[in-house]
């Protein structure tokens, strides 16, 4: 009995693990985010510095045993913060994205199942918030709420839902002319649970895709609203912050700036390589 | 004809509703929070005096869509407020500042196409061999570099080291303007051609696939006259509908990249309106700015319907 239980399970699992290691391309990008994901996590036990504390005496070192690479103009080691850096560009990055996606979701299902006047009203929404750059309109919005964390987050949702909304919708409107939602319709299946256990699971694939992809962008924001003085204030260590206090110094200590800006690529990367790897699995399925 | 100015009203009428949209999120964007309005724009250390006149100015007491009516009818008369720190109208100051962004946006778009173009041609006529490979982890790895940085980047290796250009400003005469502006574009472009070359090179390998192309390459054309002469002319719808998408981007960068370089453009005026609490100006530069991108993606739709004739029109 309990054999056939987790026997699908397993295998589900199997097969799961089998995908990962035959896209290499997914391989490298996961192993590569569980690096990220290790440091963000074990940030105290791999530095050796607070990422706040100020070494007076210590100020603008240069990569060194003591200093991995090196200190800022205040004096604080700045492996430190780059590793605490990744908590928080991570943690605003993975939250934004995450309640996007789930309002997005819920909104397109909505517009797209029910239609006529409730999809108007969603996709004009949608419609209204895709009418700005991205970049206008968070600023904007964080000029209403005030900078620092809490409002970064609530800025980049309000902005971010309109696409997966928009994505899940598009999906929803195509799966309801399908047979298997016709048949499971004929069954008596309740609208609800017709939604959501057969047309989400096929609508959300390409929306989770997108997340990878958008997970990018939400970075980039928040380490250009962060570059600018209007992220998430200081001392917090951030990699955007850090970029703009290093610029300052770019002639003489370079890698104040650059190495923040090193851990953007490689998390970009990372997420690049997960993205195009599940899009080639569905592709390929 | 006919057909094409019929589809041309649909997309100005469809312009207009999002112009209304746009000038609705602007306008609700003060009552997001809940408490007085006045006291979000002018901040915590606003006197009793500057709140009253805030309340007078914006009709703050009457209700909500008098409030709108109010708005809408002093932007239809071009009253775009005024700005609290510079005591100016706001449409004065972005008139002033409108060009730079202009020229930057256009620069930039045109430098990414120069930067994408080869690499995405390349890429699609050797696809999947070692050539295509590196260009896509290029572009991969392209996606995830900060504009910001690569713009500091640019300053310290071009402007300082090299001492070629500019570091920052916008000089006082046209050739000294187009100066300044060549390292801020290209930084908008090196930010933009990863998105780009992967878009491009996956219409180019769709191009490539297909029967005329079979048949050019059967007469025995070269590889190249194949790709430049019927490749590349087929491929240009495709990309004006990817460099229209990502027009949005393209807008939204130069905010960033003229604050680093110090361009007086639009997009700095908004992030000091930021910092210094001036919130007439960050309303008035948001309204320009979407209608900026609602004017280039009108445009891209226009060429891309008379570049392809055969195009739905719906």
């Amino acid at each position: 009995m309990i054999a056939t239980v987790a026997g699908p399970a397993s295998r589900r699992g199997q097969r799961l693990a089998a995908a990962v290691t035959r896209t290499p391309t997914l391989s490298t990008g996961v192993v590569m985010l569980a690096g990220l994901l290790a440091v963000a996590v074990l940030a105290p036990v791999l530095t050796s510095y607070p990422p706040d504390h100020q070494y007076i005496g210590d100020m603008l070192v240069a990569p060194s045993g003591a200093h991995w690479l090196g200190t800022d103009e205040l004096g604080r080691d700045i492996w430190s913060r780059v590793a605490y850096g990744t908590r928080t560009d991570l943690e605003i990055a993975c939250a934004a994205v995450a309640v996007s996606l789930a309002i997005g979701t819920a909104l397109g299902l909505l517009a797209g199942y029910v239609g006529r006047i409730v999809d108007t009203v969603i996709m004009r929404c949608v419609d209204f918030v895709m009418a700005f750059p991205f970049y206008v309109l968070i600023i904007a919005l964080v000029f209403v709420l005030g900078s620092g964390s809490a409002s970064i987050l609530l800025a980049l949702i309000s902005v971010g839902w309109v696409s997966y909304a928009r994505i899940v919708r598009g999906e929803v409107r195509l799966a309801v002319t399908r047979p298997y939602v016709a048949a499971a319709r004929m069954t008596g299946l309740s609208s609800i649970r017709v939604l959501i256990r057969h047309i989400l699971p096929n609508a959300i694939s390409q929306a989770v895709v997108y997340a990878m992809s958008d997970v990018l962008n939400v970075i980039l924001a928040i380490v250009t609203l962060g570059f600018l003085g209007l992220g998430v204030q200081p001392p917090t260590p951030e990699w955007g912050a850090m970029i703009g206090e290093g610029s300052a110094f770019l002639t003489t200590r370079w890698g104040i700036a650059t190495f923040p800006a090193l851990a953007v690529v490689l998390t970009g990367l990372a997420f690049s390589l997960v993205g195009d790897g599940i899009a080639q699995r569905l592709q390929g399925d | 004809m006919r057909r094409f100015l019929d589809y041309f009203g649909r997309r100005l009428v469809s312009a207009l509703v999002t112009l209304f949209g746009i000038t609705l999120v602007v306008f609700l964007l003060i009552h997001l929070i809940p408490g007085d309005p006045a006291r979000t724009l002018l901040g915590p250390h606003a006197t009793a005096g500057e709140l009253a006149a805030v309340h007078r100015e914006w009709g703050l007491n009457r209700p909500i869509w008098v409030q709108y009516g109010l708005y809408m009818s002093r932007l239809l008369r071009g009253d775009f407020g005024t700005s609290l720190f510079y005591r100016v109208p706001v449409s004065q100051l972005v008139l002033q500042r409108l060009l730079p962004t202009l020229l930057l946006m256009m620069f930039g778009a045109v430098l990414a196409l120069v930067l994408a173009l080869p690499l995405a041609a390349v890429a699609a006529s050797l696809k999947g061999r070692i050539a295509d490979q590196v260009i896509r982890l290029l572009s991969l790895a392209g996606l995830g570099i900060p504009s910001v940085w690569i713009g500091i980047v640019l300053v310290l290796l071009v402007a300082i080291r090299a001492n070629l250009l500019p570091v920052a400003g916008y000089g006082t005469s046209v050739p000294a303007h187009l100066e300044s502006l060549i390292l801020p574009s290209l930084t908008i472009a090196i930010g933009m051609f990863p998105t780009l070359t992967r878009s491009l090179r996956v219409g180019l390998i769709a191009v490539l696939d297909s029967d005329y192309i079979a048949s050019a390459r059967a007469r025995g054309l070269s590889a190249w006259r194949v790709l430049v002469r019927h490749g590349m002319r087929n491929a240009i719808a495709p990309t004006v509908t990817v460099l229209g998408l990502n027009i949005g981007y393209l807008v939204g960068s130069t905010v960033a990249i003229e604050t680093i370089f110090a361009l007086p453009g639009i997009g700095t005026l908004m992030v000091q309106a930021v910092l210094s609490r001036d919130f007439p100006i960050v309303q008035g530069v948001a309204i320009v700015y979407g209608i900026l991108v609602l004017a280039v993606n009108l445009g891209t739709d226009l060429v891309h319907t008379a570049l392809d004739p055969q195009l739905e029109l719906t």
